[in-house]
């Protein structure tokens, strides 16, 4: 008899803004073509507001709560709400699931070249740890929602333009790799770009419909315990090839008191116009160093990789039908040490506003269990404000 | 000889799990990972309290939230596999929980690279330094950095056991 145990699961899981990497190539060149951000993700510009009506299956109005509330020309308001219900197989059995997933605002003022931006918004509780630990200090339950995940000072030489030079100084993700919306892809999961890697730091980037290049420094975050915990330094070049195709290389280092990582990878994306599918990868060699590893106390090594490989289908107006793989395997070295993720997932644009998609995942592994794999199944709804 | 030099090539090719056993070596490439994803068990979020993003915050998890006994009542060496922190990522130790990582289930090579470490007495997370005292299996030892130091008292010498540091 399967179990089904429901789990109000308020912290278990959460989604950012990001944009649909599946986009570049097959609707725009660019993130920034879209987005304010150079990034991508977050609030959407004119040209972004028309893509996202123009791929919906019902047209609506794609402003600020369909043009209701009209703002100055300086500034940008909006918001994303994603939550999601489903199954996840686990043993011993399946596990009724709802997730939050995400409340978050976002306002951004431009003055002349420079912009300000801000993302604020719910986020997970942190367990308060029990009295009487020994590291009250490293356990940060001070934080508690609302908090802001982004909050930047962009100066950008063009402003009417979605390419050029930006400077960005303040709290973001640095840009590195595909960047997938999904974070449990291996490439974000493992790819140091997971959820809520947001840190401080500062980025001079390039951005042109032929080439864009991200150059990134991070700093652990000195004001709250976050997930980030290194200082380094982030490198993202990509190079596109004609209209339908673009390579990239990338680089990340980062150290923290337990370890120090050097990730370098290839990107790569091809659209197929004719059958209207976009095929992308990414491919990361990641060197890592373990202080005190070794029992003797020196440095363990360890050399990981982390792939993933996305077909996203075009399939109708309005609907896209995502295939993937993505491969982990956390030290080369080892026989058997690896695993895999089986992804479909199918998106349908309902509205200007609205989306809603159908996520499923299988890991197959081999723990010693009579359910012996990880499989979820999850109804996404996500309202753009 | 040559066949056995083209068996010892590629059973190399497997590579060997020679893997280092510490608290170390298991957080960064395991428990990290794995368990100590934002949403999860990092310092961000220390769902139930657990903390595996970090080594401090592994072993002061698994120190003060008793994923390993050291009691004479369950001594987790020397049954790793009921070892809570094991029954968490095979079968779940608690049914209402489930298994975990409940998405992606670990590696059984990583699974015993962790009992391995248990059945070695779980280096750099035997005991936590505030308590000054811990029980080791019928024995009260003292707790320095992290790991068991001197007897202070052997329990099982009295005839008594060692259960809640302390001899009874």
């Amino acid at each position: 008899v399967k179990r089904l145990v429901v789990i109000i699961a308020i912290v278990v899981a959460a989604q950012r803004a990001d944009a649909y990497p599946q986009f570049q190539l097959s609707k725009d060149q660019t993130c920034s073509s879209c987005h304010l951000s150079p990034a991508g993700g977050g609030l959407l510009n004119e040209n972004g507001l028309n893509t996202a009506d123009a791929i919906s299956q019902w047209s609506t109005k794609p402003e600020l709560l369909y043009g209701a509330v009209r703002t100055p020309s300086w500034l940008e308001l909006g918001g994303d709400f994603r939550s999601a219900i489903g199954y996840i197989n686990t043993a011993p059995g399946d596990h009724l699931v709802w997730f939050p997933m995400q409340l978050d605002l976002y306002a951004s003022a431009a003055w002349r070249q420079f912009r300000v931006y801000l993302t604020g918004g719910y986020r997970p509780d942190v367990y308060d740890y029990p009295s009487g630990s020994s590291n009250g200090s490293i356990f940060n339950s001070t934080v508690q929602p609302p908090w802001s995940r982004e909050h930047y000072v962009m100066w950008h030489d063009d402003p009417g333009s979605p390419d050029g030079v930006f400077v960005r100084v303040g709290r973001f993700m640095p840009v590195f790799g595909l960047r997938f919306a999904e974070h449990t892809d291996y490439t974000r999961r493992f790819g140091g770009t997971q959820l809520y890697a947001e840190t401080y730091g500062a980025a001079i980037e390039y951005v042109a419909r032929q080439v864009e290049t991200h150059l990134t420094g991070f700093v652990d975050d000195p004001l709250i315990d976050t997930v980030e915990h290194a200082n380094g330094a982030a490198l993202y070049s990509e190079v596109r090839l004609g209209s339908t195709t673009a390579v990239g290389a990338e680089a990340m280092y980062a150290a923290s008191t337990d370890d120090r990582k050097l990730r370098a990878g290839m990107t790569g994306k091809h659209y197929l116009v004719g059958p209207d599918v976009l095929i992308q990868g990414e491919l990361q060699v990641v060197d890592q160093q373990i202080p005190r590893g070794n029992a003797d106390g020196t440095t363990a090594s360890n050399v990981g990789l982390v792939g993933y490989v996305l077909g996203s289908w075009f399939a109708a107006k309005a609907v896209m039908v995502d295939v993937g793989v993505g491969y982990y395997n956390e030290n080369v070295n080892v026989h058997g040490v690896y695993r895999n993720q089986f992804d479909v997932n199918v998106h349908w644009f309902i509205e200007s506003h609205m989306e809603t998609a159908l996520i499923m995942r299988y890991e197959p592994n081999d723990p010693r269990t009579k359910d012996d794999t990880g499989a979820y199944a999850l109804l996404m709804l996500h309202f753009r404000l | 000889m040559q066949r056995l030099a083209y068996l010892a090539l590629l059973l190399g090719a497997c590579g060997a799990d020679d893997r280092p056993l510490t608290v170390a070596y298991v957080t960064e490439t395991v428990l990290a990972p794995s368990c100590g994803a934002a949403q999860c068990h990092s310092t961000f979020s220390a769902n139930y309290t657990d903390i595996f993003d970090t080594v401090e915050g592994a072993r002061a998890s698994i120190v003060n939230n008793q994923l390993l006994s050291f009691d004479s009542d369950q001594y987790d060496p020397a049954t790793p596999t009921n070892a809570h922190l094991i029954l968490t990522v095979t079968v779940g130790a608690i049914p209402a929980i489930g298994r975990m990582p409940w998405d992606s289930p670990l590696p059984e090579q990583d699974i015993e690279l962790l009992e391995r470490w248990i059945a070695a007495g779980a280096p750099g997370a035997q005991c936590n330094p505030v308590d000054d005292i811990a029980c080791n299996n019928d024995r009260l030892m003292s707790c320095n950095d992290w790991n068991f130091g001197n007897v202070i008292e052997d329990c099982a010498a009295l005839g008594k056991r060692c259960n809640a540091r302390a001899c009874k």
